[in-house]
């Protein structure tokens, strides 16, 4: 329990996770009471620049939430970063760091804290686009110097979660108490290889789920060796080749075996459904035990230049050890209410992800609640919502359809 | 209205094919006798010249199918769906007045069909004798094009006989006292090295989508890898394996019941001169209706492809140019390993690796400079020297990628990430041996480009979005061009940047339309050049 006598995922190991899902009080569908969400403490700092004066901000902001030392020290670390999208796209000109992608030098700077704080092992994640070739390739195909990150610690390894890996098999995650999309999920050995489990997210506006911080990160978790668009329906297809539209977007096809299926085929297989239940599912499934954002340099609009956007430097980052708390507050920075209902801006188009990850007790969404510490909301914000005049238009219907949500 | 009641000045007419910068060369400037045909320099061994000094120069010919008369229209009737229109057109481009097309233009050089072996040889080239006529006083070439089954000797006799430059076939026969440009399916099993080389087995370049079944189709996301069909890897293993002064590909824009686009030619076109042959144009049959016909968007259509045409002959220099290779593919390239090697070709080029032909023959000599890596792609082991020589790469720090079988060196390497292979550390460098026999050619591409690691890439485009590059420089290392094609995909596009590890001082973007100055910025490792949007074609020209 944390200061808040909160559920704190961070400090238990996976498999205590799932064993006390039940004592956490789940009801029958999994669904966690709302006074139970925990709400932690969330760090804000403004940070102008990625030079030197980064490592002591993320220093000074990992102390305000506990400190580093007992979250890592002796541990292995597996960090999800947020490298969206194809290696070799970029907002205009700019270097995917300083639009869509983190920006390599926070990767190496919180690899070097962690490093410093005792970690045993870092081990940085992502599921390139489309690809399964080994995740330091395709930092290179984006022109990083994958050298400057492996050396900010003493012992670095790179994944791309998009398949095997260098797993021999993958790992099926329960949602304790069930799930809202999906009853489990078949993930990368590396997400299982933790003691410890890492989001490292950028602050950005998303199309669908309205925004995309620590928690929609963990979609790219999900290895499209088994739930991309063109896998065989009986068998992983260890040569990813597209994206996630088909299993989780639309719903038009449930992913290869042995995977299991969704829990209801009858659901609606609008994204604005779908995806932040998949999310929230994710993040059930595989908690995340430390919550970091980028909101130095970023765009705003969208996810990522195929859906338009435009760059901004908003000058801030976020950490916490609650994904839920942690999103909350970058939601209100950007000017956003993390209250606001389906239909309403940001979650135009979706669900509100906040609302159900709070619904499913695994955080709370309410501002006065979540202990601020560092800057306060009101001075690290920066309105996103006028940039998204720069989103491309779409022809997705709008969700929900002529209804609030409950 | 039927073609026949059209006033002749609307049809025919000539159009500005103007560049952005000078003009090919003109008509004139070919001609080299008083009878006015095309008439150059001796061809080199492999053509089958009549004589010495007698025929045209190849190199500086820019062919383009001529369909026309008799044998087409009877060709023409006896496909489904043929309508009398095609008959008028096919007349009219028999027409002397048709050459007013090609007025002003690079093509030099009509490609029409000549003998089919048919009851109506005679009748058709009797048919065609005042087209050639007009050609030779306009300093146009003609070739007559024999079919396979024709007897050539005689095809080729009254070809001389009407003043033809050459015929072009892909029949075997021998042939004295005439020039024959010999056409072939791919392969080099039974080939020397020839002055000519025509090609039957191109394929219109462009995307292809796919079934989903069979893959990835070619709008599932925004880089989803799409099949794209391309010459530009067979252009270059054959200029590197036969060294031909000429290479012509043969292969006709489809039939789509509408015009296809200027973009679609500029591919074509685009495809084929950046590797350095040449296409013989071959225009879709509504285009050519329409051209008949006079029509605004066929005439512009034209325009378009005859500036693009102008282009690359503007800028042949850069078909000179060495293309940058950072993989060594050494094969033979030939017989059971054909269809691996080509494929691997094909499939790196799709992937705009950076590769270099190393035919297993000349490779003992061949140097190995610059190369990150070769790949050994046959199943039979080299020569003793040969292997030796490439042991000696790798433990310089090169890396040596080869199927199973070859002989282990140096120490594991166990944080290699690459599945398919066993990887050991040898000397400086590493050597990789395939676990299984190479299979998936695509894999086998993806698998060396990973072994020699995108770490050493020397040019990275950003925001091409589907499409290819091609990066070449010229023998004084001073200057080089990054050819850049994209294909049409449904997503917006931004600006380019192309990032080069050679730190060159200027670039300028020049297009069929256009031409600028590129902007240029330091980068890690290298330097950047900011380009506009992809186009269909685009080049950046770097210097310093």
């Amino acid at each position: 329990m944390n200061r808040s006598g909160g559920f704190m995922p961070h400090a238990l190991t996976r498999r205590q996770f799932l064993a006390g899902a039940a004592a956490l009080g789940a009801d029958a569908i999994g669904r966690v009471p709302f006074a139970r969400a925990a709400a932690s403490t969330v760090s804000v700092a403004r940070c102008d620049t990625y030079g030197p004066e980064l490592v002591a901000t993320l220093d000074r902001m990992f102390d305000q939430i506990g400190g580093l030392g007992r979250l890592v020290k002796g541990r292995t670390v597996a960090i999800k970063l947020n490298l969206t999208g194809p290696s070799t796209v970029r907002l205009g000109l700019l270097p995917p760091g300083l639009a869509h992608w983190v920006h390599p030098r926070v990767i190496g700077a919180v690899v070097h804290l962690m490093d410093r704080a005792g970690a045993r092992r870092v081990r940085l994640l992502e599921s390139g686009y489309a690809t399964d070739i080994p995740l330091d390739e395709y930092m290179y195909q984006a022109g990083w110097n994958v050298g400057e990150i492996v050396r900010a610690g003493r012992r670095v390894e790179l994944e791309n979660t998009n398949g095997l890996g260098r797993g021999s098999e993958y790992h099926r995650f329960d949602v304790p108490g069930g799930g809202l999309l999906f009853p489990s999920y078949l993930l990368n050995h590396s997400f299982l290889d933790c003691d410890m489990f890492v989001s490292l997210a950028k602050l950005k506006d998303h199309t669908t789920t309205g925004v995309t911080l620590s928690m929609k990160n963990c979609f790219g978790n999900i290895p499209t060796t088994i739930y991309g668009d063109h896998v065989p329906k009986d068998r992983p297809d260890e040569r990813p080749r597209s994206g996630r539209n088909f299993v989780f977007h639309d719903g038009s096809r449930q992913p290869a075996s042995p995977a299991a299926p969704e829990i209801d085929s009858a659901s609606p297989r609008h994204e604005g459904y779908r995806i932040p239940r998949v999310v929230v599912d994710i993040c059930a499934a595989r908690p995340v035990d430390l919550a970091i954002v980028d909101g130095i340099d970023s765009m705003g609009g969208t996810e990522g230049p195929w859906s338009g956007g435009e760059a901004c430097h908003p000058g801030v980052l976020f950490a916490g050890t609650n994904c839920v708390n942690t999103d909350t507050v970058a939601t209100a920075a950007m000017g956003y209410d993390p209250m606001a209902r389906a239909g309403e801006a940001p979650f135009v188009w979706s669900d509100n992800i906040l609302d159900l990850a709070e619904r499913r007790g695994l955080g709370s969404r309410d501002l006065g609640r979540i202990e601020v510490a560092g800057t306060p909301i009101h001075e690290a914000r920066f309105d996103f919502a006028p940039l998204i005049r720069s989103r491309f238009p779409r022809s997705v219907p709008p969700y929900p359809p002529r209804r609030r949500n409950p | 209205l039927p073609l026949a009641r059209r006033q002749p000045e609307l049809w025919f007419t000539p159009v500005d094919c103007r560049p952005a910068r000078a003009l090919r060369p003109t008509p004139e400037s070919r001609v080299t006798d008083q009878g006015g045909a095309a008439r150059l320099t001796a061809f080199e061994r492999g053509y089958d010249s009549a004589e010495e000094g007698s025929i045209v120069d190849l190199g500086g010919l820019v062919p383009m199918r001529w369909p026309c008369g008799p044998l087409d229209i009877d060709r023409a009737r006896r496909r489904e769906g043929f309508g009398a229109r095609e008959v008028e057109v096919l007349e009219r481009w028999c027409d002397p007045g048709s050459l007013e097309l090609v007025a002003g233009t690079p093509v030099s050089c009509l490609v029409s069909t000549w003998a089919e072996g048919a009851a109506g040889d005679e009748s058709h080239q009797r048919a065609l004798a005042p087209l050639i006529a007009a050609a030779r006083r306009r300093g146009i070439s003609v070739v007559g094009w024999v079919a396979a089954g024709a007897d050539l000797r005689r095809a080729a006799g009254a070809a001389q006989a009407s003043g033809l430059a050459a015929v072009a076939t892909e029949s075997r026969e021998p042939v004295d006292g005439f020039d024959v440009l010999r056409f072939r399916k791919r392969g080099f099993g039974d080939l020397s090295p020839s002055g000519f080389l025509g090609d039957l087995e191109a394929v219109w370049p462009g995307m292809r989508p796919l079934k989903l079944e069979k893959g990835v189709d070619a709008v599932t996301g925004a880089t989803s890898r799409p099949w794209i069909d391309s010459n530009a890897w067979y252009v270059r293993l054959a200029r590197a394996r036969l060294a031909p002064k000429a290479l012509w590909l043969a292969f006709d824009a489809p039939d789509t019941g509408r015009p296809l686009t200027a973009d679609a030619y500029l591919q074509a076109i685009a495809d084929t001169g950046i590797p350095g042959a040449r296409w013989m144009v071959s225009l879709d049959p509504s285009l050519r209706a329409g051209l008949a016909e006079g029509r605004p968007q066929a005439r512009e259509t034209w325009a378009r492809i005859a500036r693009s045409l102008a282009f690359f002959e503007l800028h042949e220099a850069w078909a000179g140019y060495a293309p940058v290779g950072q993989i060594g593919v050494l094969s033979d390239f030939a017989g059971e390993d054909e269809f691996m090697s080509f494929e691997l070709l094909n499939l790196l080029a799709r992937r705009s690796g950076l590769y270099r032909v190393l035919p297993t023959g000349r490779a003992e000599e061949a140097p190995l400079d610059g190369l990150d890596s070769v790949l050994c792609m046959d199943s039979k082991p080299p020569a003793p020297a040969l292997a030796k020589k490439l042991y000696a790469f790798a433990e310089a720090g090169g890396t040596l990628v080869t199927p199973p079988g070859w002989k282990a060196r140096g120490v594991p390497d166990e944080s290699a990430a690459i599945p398919r292979f066993r990887v050991y550390r040898c000397g400086r460098g590493r050597l990789a041996v395939a676990r299984e026999d190479f299979g998936d050619p695509d894999l086998v591409a993806e698998d060396t480009q990973l072994l020699t690691s995108h770490r050493r890439d020397r040019v990275r485009v950003f925001n091409l979005g589907v499409g290819q590059f091609h990066y070449a420089t010229s023998a004084d290392g001073r200057a080089g061009v990054l050819h850049t094609l994209a294909f049409p995909t449904p997503y917006p596009r931004g600006p380019m940047a192309a990032w080069f590890r050679q730190p060159w001082a200027r670039g300028r973007v020049l297009s069929v339309d256009s031409e600028a100055a590129a902007e240029r910025a330091a980068a890690d490792g290298g330097v950047e050049f900011h380009l506009p949007p992809p186009q269909v074609y685009a080049a950046l020209e770097v210097s310093g």
